[in-house]
């Protein structure tokens, strides 16, 4: 077993000096270097103040953060820096910095107090830039980007920091779907390819099923559950942390109130699918049967049975129209 | 900071600090007053004391002052990530004008009025002084900086409350000393008295320009401050002692002068869009010297007797200037946002 790059034993987090709000107790977790994790947890469960307690910006109320081997209030505030970077949900204000300027300021554990970048630091901005694939908008002022883009900026940011470990809370906020899924597969590689301790925190469970290495997940006891995501599915974890009427995570399907009206279904391949899936979505019960209703699904065709009469239309509207 | 906008604010600041030595009650040609500074020969005494012993302490005050405030502001809205954050936020100010009024409508300083410009000018020390071991005491206990400048405001209030109860019961001939001191004045300046304000601006300048890098990350905030290897509480003593040093020793020989500290720097990010604290502070100090030059050059009324207050020269010119620069770009919000 790899030497995890950072652990946790009967760690408690929360506020107040004494430990009067407590959010989590008897943490036990570890992320080991090269490992992608995804942290879920519902709205307020203390997934960014576990965060921000494992990166040292928040002291723990009890028990130990290990950061490679030495606890991590033993490290000096530098570095550390050097071994954990962040990308907080804090804003990021300043509309006058460029993209380039606020990716230097990962540069900031290695520089001194007249901050003059290296060779070196100049390579891990260039880097950063194109990791994230912002090269074209880097004289563009902060202040002009979308949500989006700024998001990709701070996290650009914290990859030129250049550190084993990295912490994000939210990474995917304000993203669309595809720079989503851009990021979790750049995160990952970042993960798999350069040997870095990766923990993200999230709400996008689907993707995190499909992305992540390990999961760990926020319980209703407010204790953290950990596992391959595979696992944790099928041991009902999941289940049981995101209790969601109607929505079994099992199947990523919506249940519906069983329908009452029969319509048999034939037919095949993504056409058969979604034409089930609309007519679960309106109330019918489909089945192989025969029943009084029937739909025979073709590549471009819909041809409808009822009542002894066929009728054959060319969407799924038409579809659902000529069944009502 | 660009190679051009250097210049330009040189070539300005340049300009008009021999405007202001030139201008005056009294008008005297350019090419007199430089003869005059090159210790040339002059056919009007007079004019050679004007100069060297009125004018000249006066132009550098502006100077000194314009720039120590300007760049106390900088770094206040910095620290607390707060474009209406100024000079006067740390209630440093208002303990030194506690410290005037104090001093002078309580009498105490009856008989000492041959001490006068000095004994105001201590009271005022002593009350920054206070104020600002009480702000660097409360700077260590919070967390974060905004409990600081809640304290300031809180701070403010009960201060201002104070001098409200002190001016009830006082003579009307102090509370008229006491309202001349919050006029602000540049005027009033020995060379002794620039001798102990010009290190301790400087001081304060130079401790600013060394936090270069603790204020470019705190642009992000203190969380990601401290995840980028700042020394939080380190960076948050150097700046409060900066910025008490610029606001308090200022305060104390030329009174609260407003609106510099607060606008300067929001006019610099407009004219030279940066925030990068390296070429913001010089640029902010060659602003904030260049804006109290021209105020001063305007409160004198050249060719009249007259003076004017230099803190409703700053307002009165200085409002409308910074209204119509933001109607203008539009962007103040951008910047902060």
């Amino acid at each position: 077993m790899k030497k995890p790059q950072i652990s946790a034993e009967k760690l408690a987090v929360g506020y107040g000096i004494h430990g009067e709000a407590i959010v989590l107790r008897d943490i036990h977790v570890r992320i080991n270097p090269g490992e992608f994790i995804c942290f879920l947890g519902a709205n307020g469960s203390g997934k960014s103040t576990l965060l921000r307690t494992l990166s040292g910006l928040q002291p723990p109320l009890a028990g130990e953060v290990i950061l490679q081997g030495i606890p991590l209030q033993q490290y000096n505030i530098r570095t550390r820096s050097r071994k954990i970077s962040v990308v907080l949900t804090d804003p990021v204000y300043g509309a006058n910095l460029t993209v380039e300027q606020l990716v230097e300021l990962g540069r900031y554990p290695y520089t001194q107090w007249n901050i003059s970048m290296g060779q070196d630091d100049q390579a891990m901005i260039e880097k950063a830039l194109s990791e994230v694939g912002i090269q074209d908008i880097r004289e563009r002022p902060l202040g002009e980007l979308s949500d989006g883009q700024r998001q990709r900026v701070v996290i650009a940011r914290a990859i030129a920091q250049a550190a084993d470990i990295m912490l994000l809370d939210e990474p995917l906020h304000y993203l669309d779907l595809k720079n989503k899924i851009d990021t979790l597969k750049m995160l990952r590689r970042l993960a798999h390819e350069q040997g870095k301790a990766i923990l993200m925190t999230s709400h996008e469970l689907e993707l995190a099923l499909q992305l992540a290495d390990r999961l760990w997940v926020i319980m209703p006891d407010a204790t953290i559950c950990e596992g391959v995501p595979e696992d944790l599915l099928l041991q009902g974890v999941l289940n049981e942390a995101f209790p969601a009427d109607g929505y079994d995570i099992r199947t990523g399907k919506v249940r519906y109130k069983k329908g009452t009206e029969a319509v048999q279904v034939k037919g095949q391949g993504l056409q058969y699918e979604w034409t089930v899936k609309a007519l679960l979505r309106k109330g019918y019960l489909v089945t192989a049967e025969p029943a009084s209703l029937g739909v025979d699904v073709g590549k471009d065709s819909w041809i409808i049975s009822h009542r002894g009469k066929q009728e054959e239309v060319n969407s799924i509207a038409a579809m659902l129209t000529v069944l009502a | 900071m660009s190679l051009r906008t250097g210049l330009l604010l040189i070539t300005s600041l340049f300009v008009l600090f021999v405007l202001d030595l030139t201008l005056g009650s009294v008008y005297i040609p350019p090419d007199e007053v430089f003869s005059i500074l090159m210790g040339g020969t002059t056919d009007h005494t007079s004019w050679r004391q004007i100069i060297l012993d009125f004018r000249m302490p006066r132009a550098v005050t502006a100077v000194v002052v314009g720039g120590g405030l300007a760049v106390s502001g900088l770094e206040m809205q910095s620290l607390f990530r707060n474009p209406l954050a100024g000079p006067y936020v740390l209630g440093i100010s208002t303990g030194a004008s506690l410290g005037v009024a104090i001093t002078v409508m309580t009498g105490i300083s009856v008989g000492l009025s041959w001490l006068s410009p000095w004994f105001t000018a201590l009271s005022a020390t002593l009350g920054a002084a206070l104020v600002f071991l009480l702000v660097i005491a409360v700077a260590g206990r919070v967390k974060d900086s905004m409990t600081l400048l809640i304290f300031g405001l809180m701070f403010g209030a009960a201060a201002g409350a104070i001098v409200s109860v002190l001016q009830f019961f006082s003579q009307a001939e102090d509370i008229q000393v006491y309202l001349l001191w919050t006029f602000g004045n540049l005027g009033g300046m020995t060379w002794d008295e620039l001798s102990i304000l010009i290190p301790t601006v400087m001081a304060g300048w130079l401790l600013a320009f060394l936090l270069a890098k603790s204020l470019n990350a705190l642009l992000l905030g203190e969380n990601y401050a401290a995840s980028m290897g700042i020394h939080l509480r380190r960076s948050r003593y150097g700046i409060i002692i900066s910025a008490s040093l610029l606001t308090g020793c200022i305060t104390a020989f030329c009174g609260p002068i407003g609106f510099i500290g607060i606008a300067v720097p929001h006019l610099v990010r407009m004219i030279s869009p940066s925030s990068n604290h390296r070429s913001m502070l010089p640029a902010v100090t060659l602003a904030g010297a260049i804006i109290l030059l021209a105020c001063d050059i305007i409160s004198q009324l050249p060719g009249s007797q007259h003076v004017l207050p230099i803190n409703a020269v700053t307002a009165l010119v200085g409002a409308p200037v910074v209204i119509w620069i933001v109607i203008r770009r539009r962007n103040v919000k951008g910047v902060w946002s």
